[in-house]
């Protein structure tokens, strides 16, 4: 039985608003210029909407024929489009406040390799919405959904308040801070705040006040943005699925298939690795929303400890046990290929200084102490394990990332060795996962040879 | 591990030879421009063109040398690199497509390249393969390609 069904009427209002802001500004603008007369035409203009839109629903329907959803609408330009099941990747239901407004919900349907959304539905009741999203990803219709599910991650106000205090941006100036706090001593802070009792109006005083103002201004806009995007972050498993809801104006429901979680990232930043905290991001196939809002329509954690996150990539990818086990440490030699390539950098600035400074240029070996220090960092943050069921390749000095990729997602492999590798017999390996260049650098080369052949049986 | 079986075309050689004289034209006429516009003493483009030619002469030999690829029961795998060594290795059964490629420049050598596309996007290009090679490893990969859809 084809039948076929409209939006919900408050579809109406929905773009009514939608399409007003844009012509908001037109607006204003002749309200301005016309003064008297505005009235008349800003009537005008909300009646020929309101007509537009009314036509606009009524040519807007979609229905199910088969496995397809087709939709249909448009008032000169009448399109029809349709989306087979097997291409649907991703069915979010969305609330926005004008949505909320009159308690419905819109339905976004993500296709693969479709750069928008294709065909949102934009206006339908909770209930509709929720018998149709099963029907979309093509699952069964019979077996019951069941009883809510507990959620697995349920954030609370304050998680988010330390989520926004530790955030990227937050991270940033806080290694500033650290780092000028070490530079300058207490000593001179000190003495700074004594000075400032008896120099109210100095320059300096007004430099800190201006840096502090700055940072204030920075830790506000942090909480304000993480609390709108992730207020009352949950995650719950239904079925083959993850269910990710977040926000607060804007209220947004995700539907993850776990099949197209192709591979989880835990992110560490500095700050949140000394209060032992993690978030969680997911790797999916096909799903390509815009750059800006990768991060956000991706996170599985915003925010929580270590363990937590390696938990949750265990559910989020299927696997029969957390892969939680202790990474292994690059190879000694990592380090020393990274000393050795540093030098290869600095060692002609030394030599210059050597011929122009003659032996004062002896000083310009202090140039060699930044990048012996990256060179430390950089190896001490590698870590790698070939797990029964997974791959786990870790790096990153500042913000450390840990990807996890399930052994049956890696589709290829490429082992390469350069020429200080191989004085040290190490290499790294590319592997193969779709939106994600996981690079396990510099193991040892039986580690990486052997974890070839062991992922793709011969040899 | 032991290194693929197959060498490349030996005609790629002369293809290589050629694109990287070009390359060396091309660096050698900037440097011309260079000195002319900065006053440079001539050394510095006669240096400069000699090893671009020298490199341009050396290294196609050992990137032939060092290019090898091997169908093998359950993979393909290719090695190559003269400085950076680099293995690939694709399993059939993740292998989305393939296709055959002729430049310009393959094109007047009557050479083809193959590239493989696995689900994580483009894993790899074999250059330097005579027709039929290309075309018999075409159509064997096709065969054997995607037993596993993403």
């Amino acid at each position: 039985m084809i039948q076929t069904n409209r939006l919900h009427p408050a579809a109406i209002a929905v773009w009514w608003l939608d399409d007003a802001r844009r012509f908001l500004l037109a607006l204003l603008a002749v309200v301005i210029a016309r003064g008297g007369n505005a009235l008349v035409v800003v009537s005008a203009a909300v009646v020929l909407l309101t007509l537009f839109e009314i036509l606009r629903y009524l040519r807007f329907t979609y229905r199910i024929e088969g496995n397809t959803l087709i939709v249909e609408g448009g008032l000169l330009n009448r399109f029809r489009r349709s989306l087979p099941f097997a291409r649907i990747q991703s069915v979010d239901v969305v609330q926005k406040l004008r949505h909320r407004l009159f308690g419905v919900v819109e339905l976004r349907i993500e296709t693969a390799g479709g750069s928008s959304t294709e065909a949102p539905l934009v206006a339908l009741t909770q209930e509709e919405a929720e018998s149709l999203r099963p029907v979309l990803l093509g699952e069964d219709a019979a077996t019951p959904a069941g009883p809510p599910m507990p959620a697995l991650v349920m954030l609370t106000p304050g998680d988010l308040i330390v989520a926004a205090l530790t955030g990227g941006r937050v991270a940033v100036v806080a290694v500033i801070f650290g780092y000028a706090q070490e530079v300058l001593g207490d000593e001179l802070l000190e003495s700074l705040a004594r000075r400032a009792e008896d120099a109210l109006r100095s320059a300096l005083l007004v430099t800190v006040l201006a840096i502090l103002g700055v940072v204030a201004l920075v830790l506000t806009a942090s909480v304000i943005a993480t609390t709108l995007v992730y207020w009352n972050f949950t995650v719950r498993r239904q079925g083959a699925r993850l269910i990710v809801e977040r926000g607060l104006l804007e209220r947004r429901r995700a539907t993850v298939p776990l099949r197209r979680v192709q591979a989880v990232q835990v992110r560490e930043n500095p700050l949140r690795r000394i209060f032992g905290k993690a978030a969680l991001t997911s790797v999916t196939a096909g799903y390509s929303p815009s750059n800006e809002e990768r991060e956000e329509t991706s996170m599985l954690l915003p925010i929580g400890s270590r363990d937590q996150a390696l938990w949750l990539a265990g559910l989020a990818l299927d696997l029969p046990a957390p892969p939680d086990r202790p990474l292994q440490r690059a190879p000694r030699a990592a380090f020393l290929r990274r000393l050795v390539e540093a030098l290869v950098l600095v060692a002609p600035l030394v030599a210059i200084a050597l011929v122009l400074l003659g032996i004062r240029g002896l000083w310009s070996l202090v140039l060699l102490l930044p990048p012996a220090g990256i060179a430390w960092f950089s190896y001490r943050a590698l870590g790698f394990r070939l797990d029964s069921d997974y791959l786990a390749v870790q790096s990153g000095i500042l913000n450390r990332r840990t990807t996890i990729i399930p052994r049956t997602n890696v589709q290829h492999l490429a082992l390469s060795r350069g020429p200080v590798q191989r004085a040290f017999d190490l290499a790294s390996l590319r592997i193969g996962v779709p939106k994600a260049r996981p690079y396990a650098h510099d193991l040892a080369r039986s580690t990486a040879e052997a974890t070839m052949t062991e992922l793709y049986g011969t040899s | 591990m032991e290194d693929p079986k197959n060498h490349l075309s030996r005609s790629v050689v002369n293809l290589w030879l050629v694109a990287g004289g070009l390359v060396a034209l091309i660096a050698t006429a900037v440097l011309v421009v260079a000195i002319v516009v900065f006053e440079l003493p001539l050394w510095v483009p006669l240096a400069g063109a000699t090893l671009a030619f020298a490199l341009a002469i050396v290294v196609p030999p050992l990137r032939y040398r060092r290019w090898r690829y091997e169908i093998r029961s359950d993979d393909l795998y290719f090695s190559r690199g003269a400085l950076w060594l680099v293995r690939t290795l694709v399993p059939f059964d993740r292998i989305q497509y393939v296709e055959t490629r002729q430049g310009p420049l393959d094109r007047s050598f009557g050479l083809h390249q193959l590239v493989v596309y696995t689900g994580a996007g483009r894993a790899g290009t074999i250059p330097g393969l005579e027709s039929d090679e290309a075309q018999k490893l075409r159509d064997e990969l096709s065969r054997v390609a995607g037993a596993v859809s993403l």
